[in-house]
C-alpha cells in the first residue's frame, strides 16, 4: 500500500523529470505519448490503492486516515530549556532585578520560565513537522477524480499543442503530482505547500500556452490566489499557535492531531471567528466565492483546454476541500456561527450572480466559467449546511462538477480546435455537422444541470436537502441556480446545436465528428457521470465514514450547540429533530429517491 | 538621567554661546570699511593668478595616503614598544620588588591599579614571574614582527606595482607612442 | 608564587589558537599581494589563464580553512579578545560556504591581471566576516568591520573600469566610511558609559548600573545606524540600488549577502548584552521599538521600491532590503522572552537561506552574460528559457525562493520567521507577521515578473551566452542545497538550534 501511495505521488513527478532532462526538444508525437502512458499508470496506480483503501479507520476523530505514513520533518522547537534566563542569573547574580521576585512589574522574561501556566509545552519542547501522508474516502475520491481528469487533459490537447510540447506535458504531470499531493497531504504546513506548489505549473501553462490575453490572466491568477493564500498561511500559523498553547500537542501541525485535541478542548469562539476568517479568504479566493470570483472566467478563457480541465476539475476543488479538512473540523463553532451565514450568503449570491451572468455569455467557455462559479455557489452551501446530507452532497458536487465541468471544457476545445471559435453568435446547429460531438455535449449539459439519473442530481439534492434543515430561504435560492442552470445551458444548446447550421467565415469541410482520440478523452468522464448517477451508493459509501466523522463534531452536544447558535445567530438556530440525521439516513433518502426515480 | 543629560545640556549650550558670542562682538565693534584691495583673495602677500578652484594632480594624493597609511601604523609601534620593555624589565631577576610590582602593574593595569590595590593587597604584591614575563616579551616580540611582515607585503605590493614612481612605468609608454593611449 | 596573571597571558598567548581558518585565508592573502605583482606587466596585463590559478588557489585556502573548521575544537571560550561559541561555528561554516560560492561567482567576472587581488580581497572579506562572529570587544570588532568594509571598496572597483563601476565603487566608500565613523561614535559612548571595550564587561556595567544609561542608548542608535547601513535598512538602503547597479554582478553578489551577514552578526553579539543587561531599564524601551519600526519601513520601502524597477540588479537590490526587513524581524522576536522557535534562531536559518539564493541568483545572471556584458534590463531576460532552458529553470528556482513559494528552502525561511513572529505572542510582533504577509504577497509580483519575462516572452535574439563553468558550478550548487533544504532542512536547523543553546 505505501509503495503504491509513493508511486502513485512520484510517478508523474518523475516522469515530467526524465522528460525535462532527456528529450526536452521532443516532438509533440513523442511527448504526447509519454505522458499519456504516464497518466495512465498514474490512473491505474490510483484505482488499485483505492482498492486496497481500507473500508474504516483505525482511529477516531473529526479528520481521520485509513493509511498513513509519517516522517519528521523539521522540529521546530529547541529540546533544551530557554537557556538565556540561566545564563542570567549566573552571569549577574546581584542584578537588581533578581532580588525583589515578587514585585508585580518584574519582567517577562524572568517570570515565564518558572511560572508553570504559561510554559509553552508540557508534553516536551518539540512542536514537529512532518512529512505526513494519509489517505482516507475524501482525499481518494478527489485523487481518483484528478488522475481520471488528467488522462483526459492529456487527451485533449493532442493538436491543440504544437510548440514546446515536452514542456507543457512536464507541467500537467507535475501539476497531477502536486494534486495528488494536496489530497494525500495530512500536515498543515505540508498541505499548504502543495497547495501553493499547483500554482506554478498552472502559471506557466496558462502564461506560455494560453490565449492572446494569457500573460495578463497568468500573472493576475497567480498573485490573487498567492495573497489568499499567504492569509491563509497567517491564518494555519496561528491555528497551530493557538492550539499548541491551549492543548499542548506535540505534533499541532497534523490534522488529525489536531482536530482530536480541539474536539475535546475547543479554541474560544472569538479567537475561532479570527482564524476561521483568515483561513476562508484563501480558500473562498481558491473557490472561488461571489466577491472573489473575478479572476476565475478571464483565466479559463485564456487557458488552454487541458489547463481550464485540471483547473475547473480539480483546482478548484482545493477550496472546497480545505474548508472541509482544516476550517470545519478544527474550528466548529465558527464554522457554526460566522462560517454558515457568511458561506450561505455569498454562495446563494454566487449562485445567482454566476448563473445570470452566464446567461449573457456569448463565449461558451466563458459560461461554462461563470457556471462553475454557480456550482460551487451550491456545493458551498452543502458543506456548511454542516450536517451529513449537507456534506455528503458538497463533497458529491465537487466530484461531480469536476467531471461535468472537466467534460465541458474538453467539448469546447474540441469545437474551438474545428472552428476557432467559441462565440454563440458564430456557431449554430451544429448537430447536423459533428452529431456525436453535440450529442455528449447535450448528455454533458444535463449531467451538468443535475437531470435525475446523471450524477449531478445526487450533489445537488443532497446539499440543498442540507442546507434546507438549517434555513429554507437559502436552500429555496441556492434551488433556483438548478432551474438557472438549466436555463443558460439548454439555451447553449439550442443556440449552438439546433436550428440552422452557422459557421464562421471560411472553408469547413474538413471538420470531422469526434475522433478516435477525442472519444477517449470524452467517453470516460460521461460515463462516470452516468455511473455515479445510477449509483451514487459507491461515491457515498467511499466517503461516508469521513462525513460521519465530521458530522458529528456539529450535534453530538446538541444542547450546547443550539444554545450558542440561538443566542448568536437566531435564524439558524435548529431543532434537535432534524439536527440529528446521520450519513446511513441521508444514504437511505437518497436510495429511495434513486429507485424512485428508476421506476 | 537628569544628571547626565544636564552636563550634556550645558556642554551644548556652552558650545553654541561661545562659538555665537565671539561672532555677535566681533560684528558689533568692527569698523566695515571694504575696498576693492582688501576684498581680494589673500595668498601669501603675492597677487593670485588664475582660479584657484584647479585640479591637483592625483599622484599628490596617492603620495600622501600612502604616507598617512604607514605613518598611522608606525603608532602601533608605541604602545607595544611599552609592553615590550616592560616584560623584558621584568624577566630580569636582579631588580627590586617594588621596581617588579610597579611594572606589573603597569602591564595589567586591570588587576593592579592603586583603586583596588587596598582591597586585594594579596594580588598587588605579588608581581609577574620573570620566565612568565620573558615569554609574554618574546611573544609580544614575534607578534610585532608579523605586523611588520603584512606592512612589509603592503610595501612590496606598492613597490612592485609602481606606486611609488613618480611617473610610472605605463605612462612613460604612452608617452613614448601616445597612440597607443 | 600565585600566578594571577597566568590566564591573561595565557588568553592573549592562545588567541591565535582561536582563529586559525582565518590566519590561512588571511596568510593566503598577504602570498596573493606579495606574488601577485610579479605575474603582472606594469601595464597590467598577465599571461591569459592566470585567473584560473588564482581562483584554485582561493579554493584551496578556502577548503583548507573548511577542514579546520570541521575539525576544529568546539570548546567554549568567552574571555579574552575573541570569543568562541557555537554561533562562531555557524558563521564560519555559512560564510566559507558562501566564499566558496562566491570565488566561483567570481571567477570569470575579473581580467586575468586584478584576479590576484580580487581573490585575496575575497579572502580577506572572509576572514573578516568570521572575525566579527569571534569579536569580544569593541575594538575586535571595529577591526573585523573594517577588514571587510575595505576589502570590498578594491572588489567593487576592480573588475571594470567604466564610469559606473567607478561612481559605485566611490559611492560605497563614501558612504561605508561615514558609517563607520557613525558606528565608531557610537562604540565610544559605550565605551564611555562603561569604562570598558569588553563585551562580557559591558553587559556586567550595564547589569550594575543604577542609572538610566542615556549614554548607552545613545550609543547603541549610533551603532545601530552605523550597522544599518551594512544592512541596507531603510533610510539608510539608498547608495543599495546605484551600487549593485554599477557594479560587476560578482560584486553585487557579495554586497548582496556578506554585508548583511556580518551586520546581522553584530548586531546580534551587540544587543544581546545589551539589551539583555538591562531588560527593566530603558534600553530595551528604546532599542525594540527602534528595530520594530527599522523592521517595519524596510520591508514596506523595499518591497514597494522593488515593483517599481526595471533594472534587474537594482531589483536585486530592492529586494534585498525587503529581506533584511523580514530578517529584522528575527532580531526583534529574539529579543523578546523565549519563543518558540526562537527569532534568532529563524534569522540564522534565513541568512544561510538567503545566502543561497541570492548568490545564486546572481550566478545565473553572470552565466546569462553575453560578450561579458553585464545582464542590466528585465528585457535581456526575454526569453531565456528558450535559449537556456537550464539557465532559466535554476532562475526561477531562485526567483520563487526569494518569493517564499514551497517546494524551496526560502519558504521554510519565511515560514519559521514567521512562526517565530505569532508564537511569540507578543500583539507588536503578530502586527509584524502580518506585515511580513502582506509584503510577501508584494513581493512576488516582481519576482513573477522575472520569471514571466523568462518564460513567458520570446527571446529577443538567439544569442547563447558564455558557457563559463565556473558560475554554472556555483547556481547549480546553490539549486540543489535550496531545494535539497526544503525536504531536508533538519541538519542546518539543528545547526541553528545548537547555536542558541550554547
Amino acid at each position: 500500500m505505501t509503495t503504491l501511495v509513493f508511486a502513485m505521488l512520484l510517478l508523474p513527478a518523475i516522469a515530467a523529470v526524465l522528460m525535462l532532462v532527456l528529450d526536452a526538444k521532443a516532438t509533440a508525437a513523442r511527448a504526447r505519448g509519454f505522458a499519456l502512458v504516464a497518466t495512465v499508470a498514474t490512473l491505474i496506480l490510483s484505482w488499485s490503492v483505492a482498492y486496497q483503501l481500507p473500508a474504516t479507520s483505525q482511529q477516531a476523530g473529526p479528520v481521520t486516515t485509513r493509511w498513513e505514513w509519517r516522517h519528521t520533518w523539521l522540529t521546530l522547537a529547541s529540546p533544551a530549556p530557554a537557556p538565556t534566563v540561566v545564563n542570567h542569573e549566573a552571569l549577574s547574580p546581584n542584578v537588581i532585578r533578581g532580588q525583589s521576585p515578587e514585585e508585580p512589574k518584574n519582567t517577562a522574561s524572568t517570570s515565564k520560565p518558572q511560572d508553570p501556566s504559561t510554559s509553552r509545552s508540557p508534553s516536551g519542547d518539540f512542536i514537529n513537522l512532518e512529512f505526513y501522508l494519509g489517505l482516507d474516502g475524501l482525499g481518494m475520491a478527489m485523487i481518483l477524480l484528478t488522475t481520471g481528469l488528467c488522462v483526459s487533459a492529456i487527451l485533449v490537447s493532442w493538436s491543440e499543442i504544437r510548440e514546446r510540447s515536452a514542456e507543457f506535458y512536464a507541467g500537467i504531470l507535475i501539476l497531477e503530482a502536486g494534486l495528488i499531493g494536496v489530497f494525500l497531504a495530512y500536515d498543515l504546513i505540508l498541505f499548504y505547500a502543495f497547495f501553493e506548489f499547483t500554482l506554478l505549473p498552472l502559471f506557466l501553462t496558462i502564461g506560455v500556452w494560453g490565449g492572446p490575453k494569457r500573460r495578463y490572466a497568468a500573472g493576475k491568477f497567480f498573485i490573487y490566489t498567492l495573497a489568499g493564500s499567504l492569509v491563509m498561511l497567517l491564518g494555519l500559523v496561528s491555528l497551530v499557535v493557538e492550539t499548541q498553547s491551549l492543548t499542548g500537542i506535540s505534533t499541532p501541525f497534523s490534522m488529525p492531531d489536531m482536530a482530536r485535541a480541539l474536539q475535546d478542548q475547543p479554541l474560544p469562539v472569538e479567537t475561532q471567528t479570527i482564524l476561521f476568517l483568515l483561513i476562508a479568504t484563501g480558500f473562498l479566493i481558491k473557490v472561488p466565492m461571489f466577491p472573489f470570483h473575478t479572476w476565475l472566467p478571464l483565466v479559463h478563457v485564456e487557458a488552454p483546454t487541458a489547463g481550464s480541465v485540471d483547473l475547473a476539475g480539480v483546482l478548484l476543488k482545493l477550496g472546497c476541500y480545505g474548508f472541509l479538512r482544516i476550517a470545519i473540523p478544527m474550528l466548529p463553532d465558527a464554522s457554526l456561527t460566522v462560517g454558515q451565514p457568511l458561506v450561505a450568503i455569498l454562495a446563494v449570491i454566487g449562485v445567482v450572480y454566476g448563473s445570470l451572468c452566464a446567461y449573457h455569455q456569448t463565449d461558451i467557455k466563458r459560461m461554462v466559467a461563470y457556471s462553475s462559479i454557480a456550482h460551487l455557489g451550491v456545493c458551498m452551501l452543502g458543506l456548511f449546511a454542516l450536517n451529513a446530507e449537507g456534506l455528503s452532497g458538497g463533497i458529491c458536487m465537487m466530484i461531480n462538477h469536476g467531471l461535468a465541468t472537466g467534460a465541458l471544457f474538453s467539448l469546447v476545445g474540441m469545437i474551438h480546435e474545428r472552428y476557432h471559435t467559441r462565440s454563440l453568435t458564430d456557431l449554430g446547429g451544429l448537430a447536423s455537422r459533428i452529431p456525436l460531438l453535440s450529442a455528449l455535449l447535450v448528455f454533458i449539459s444535463f449531467a451538468s444541470i443535475g437531470l435525475p439519473g446523471l450524477n449531478g442530481f445526487i450533489g445537488e439534492i443532497l446539499s440543498l436537502l442540507g442546507m434546507f434543515q438549517v434555513s429554507a430561504i437559502y436552500a429555496v435560492i441556492g434551488t433556483t441556480g438548478v432551474v438557472l442552470s438549466a436555463w443558460y445551458l439548454l439555451r447553449m444548446v439550442q443556440v449552438g446545436l439546433f436550428g440552422p447550421l452557422r459557421e464562421p467565415a471560411g472553408d469547413h469541410s474538413h471538420v470531422s465528428d469526434l475522433t478516435v482520440r477525442e472519444g477517449l478523452a470524452i467517453w470516460p468522464l460521461a460515463l462516470a457521470c452516468l455511473g455515479l448517477g445510477l449509483f451514487p451508493q459507491t461515491l457515498l459509501n467511499l466517503i461516508e465514514p469521513d462525513v460521519k466523522a465530521l458530522a458529528v463534531i456539529y450535534y453530538e452536544p446538541d444542547e450546547v450547540i443550539v444554545q450558542k447558535t440561538d443566542a448568536i445567530q437566531p435564524s439558524f438556530a435548529m431543532t434537535n429533530s432534524t439536527a440529528i440525521v446521520t450519513s446511513d439516513q441521508a444514504v437511505e433518502t437518497i436510495s429511495s429517491i434513486q429507485t424512485g426515480e428508476r421506476r | 538621567m537628569t544628571d547626565v543629560a544636564g552636563h550634556l545640556l550645558i556642554f551644548t549650550l556652552c558650545g553654541v554661546v561661545l562659538f555665537v558670542i565671539p561672532l555677535v562682538i566681533g560684528r558689533w565693534i568692527r569698523p566695515a570699511r571694504p575696498s576693492a584691495a582688501k576684498d581680494d583673495i589673500y595668498e601669501c602677500g603675492e597677487p593670485t593668478i588664475g582660479s584657484s578652484f584647479i585640479q591637483f594632480d592625483l599622484r599628490f594624493y596617492v603620495v600622501a595616503l600612502l604616507f598617512i597609511v604607514f605613518d598611522v601604523e608606525l603608532v602601533f609601534f608605541f604602545p607595544w614598544a611599552q609592553v615590550f620593555g616592560s616584560a623584558i624589565h621584568l624577566a630580569d631577576t636582579s631588580i627590586s620588588a617594588d621596581a617588579a610590582n610597579h611594572l606589573t602593574s603597569t602591564l595589567f593595569p586591570e588587576i593592579h591599579s592603586p583603586a583596588t590595590s587596598d582591597q586585594h593587597s594579596a594580588i598587588s604584591t605579588t608581581s609577574l614571574h620573570p620566565r612568565a614575563a620573558l615569554a609574554l616579551g618574546w611573544m609580544s616580540f614575534v607578534d610585532v614582527i608579523i605586523f611588520f611582515a603584512v606592512l612589509l607585503v603592503g610595501f612590496a605590493y606598492l613597490w612592485k606595482r609602481g606606486d611609488l614612481d613618480w611617473v610610472r612605468a605605463d605612462e612613460l609608454k604612452s608617452i613614448a607612442n601616445p597612440s597607443h593611449r | 608564587m600565585s600566578q594571577p596573571d597566568a590566564a591573561m597571558i595565557s588568553s592573549v598567548t592562545s588567541a591565535a589558537g582561536k582563529v586559525i581558518p582565518e590566519l590561512v585565508l588571511l596568510g593566503t592573502v598577504c602570498i596573493n599581494f606579495l606574488v601577485g605583482p610579479f605575474l603582472v606587466t606594469p601595464s597590467g596585463r598577465a599571461l591569459p589563464g592566470l585567473r584560473h590559478r588564482w581562483g584554485g588557489i582561493a579554493i584551496a585556502a578556502i577548503c583548507t580553512a573548511l577542514y579546520l573548521w570541521w575539525t576544529g575544537s568546539t570548546e567554549v571560550v568567552t574571555t579574552g579578545p575573541f570569543r568562541v561559541d557555537n554561533i562562531v561555528w555557524y558563521v564560519r561554516g555559512v560564510m566559507l560556504i558562501a566564499a566558496l560560492l562566491l570565488v566561483l561567482v567570481n571567477w570569470s567576472q575579473i581580467e586575468d591581471g586584478k584576479a590576484a587581488e580580487s581573490h585575496a580581497c575575497l579572502l580577506a572579506i572572509t576572514a573578516g566576516v568570521n572575525l566579527v562572529a569571534l569579536a569580544n570587544d569593541l575594538t575586535t570588532l571595529f577591526l573585523a568591520l573594517e577588514l571587510i568594509s575595505i576589502p570590498t571598496y578594491l572588489f567593487l572597483f576592480l573588475p571594470r573600469k567604466d564610469a559606473a563601476t567607478q561612481e559605485a565603487g566611490v559611492k560605497y566608500f563614501l558612504l561605508s566610511v561615514f558609517s563607520s565613523a557613525i558606528m565608531l561614535y557610537g562604540f565610544s559612548l559605550i565605551y564611555g558609559m562603561a569604562g570598558t571595550t569588553d563585551l562580557p564587561a559591558i553587559q556586567t556595567a550595564l547589569a550594575n548600573s543604577n542609572q538610566t544609561p542615556v549614554l548607552a542608548i545613545l550609543g547603541m542608535v549610533f551603532v545601530v545606524a552605523g550597522l544599518a547601513f551594512r544592512l541596507t535598512a531603510v533610510p539608510f538602503h539608498f547608495y543599495a540600488p546605484d551600487v549593485f547597479q554599477g557594479s560587476a554582478a560578482s560584486g553585487a553578489a557579495l554586497l548582496s549577502f556578506v554585508p548583511k551577514l556580518a551586520g546581522f552578526i553584530a548586531l546580534i553579539r551587540l544587543l544581546e548584552p545589551v539589551v539583555d543587561a538591562a531588560p527593566g531599564l530603558l534600553l530595551a524601551d528604546v532599542m525594540l521599538p527602534m528595530l520594530w519600526w527599522l523592521s517595519v519601513i524596510t520591508m514596506f520601502v523595499g518591497n514597494f521600491l522593488g515593483i517599481l524597477q526595471n533594472d534587474l540588479r537594482r531589483m536585486l537590490a530592492y529586494s534585498g532590503v525587503a529581506h533584511v526587513g523580514y530578517m529584522l524581524v528575527g532580531l526583534n522576536v529574539g529579543h523578546h522572552t523565549t519563543s518558540v522557535p526562537d527569532g534568532i534562531e529563524a534569522l540564522l536559518f534565513y541568512l544561510a537561506v538567503y545566502g543561497l539564493m541570492t548568490i545564486g541568483a546572481f550566478a545565473v545572471l553572470i552565466a546569462a552574460e553575453r560578450d561579458n556584458k553585464p545582464l542590466e534590463t528585465l528585457d535581456q531576460l526575454a526569453g531565456l528559457h528558450r535559449v537556456r532552458p537550464g539557465l532559466a529553470l535554476m532562475l526561477m528556482v531562485f526567483m520563487f525562493s526569494l518569493a517564499g513559494m514551497p517546494p524551496t528552502a526560502g519558504f521554510l525561511a519565511k515560514l519559521n520567521l514567521f512562526f517565530a513572529a505569532w508564537a511569540q505572542g507578543d500583539v507588536s510582533n503578530r502586527w509584524l507577521a502580518l506585515f511580513m504577509v502582506i509584503n510577501a504577497a508584494m513581493g512576488s509580483w516582481y519576482y513573477l515578473r522575472v520569471v514571466g519575462a523568462m518564460y513567458l516572452r520570446e527571446p529577443l535574439d538567439e544569442h547563447h551566452g558564455s558557457h563559463a563553468p565556473a558560475p554554472i558550478i556555483a547556481s547549480v550548487a546553490c539549486t540543489a542545497m535550496v531545494i535539497t533544504l526544503f525536504f531536508v532542512p533538519t541538519w542546518l536547523w539543528t545547526m541553528v538550534q545548537t547555536v542558541r543553546s550554547s
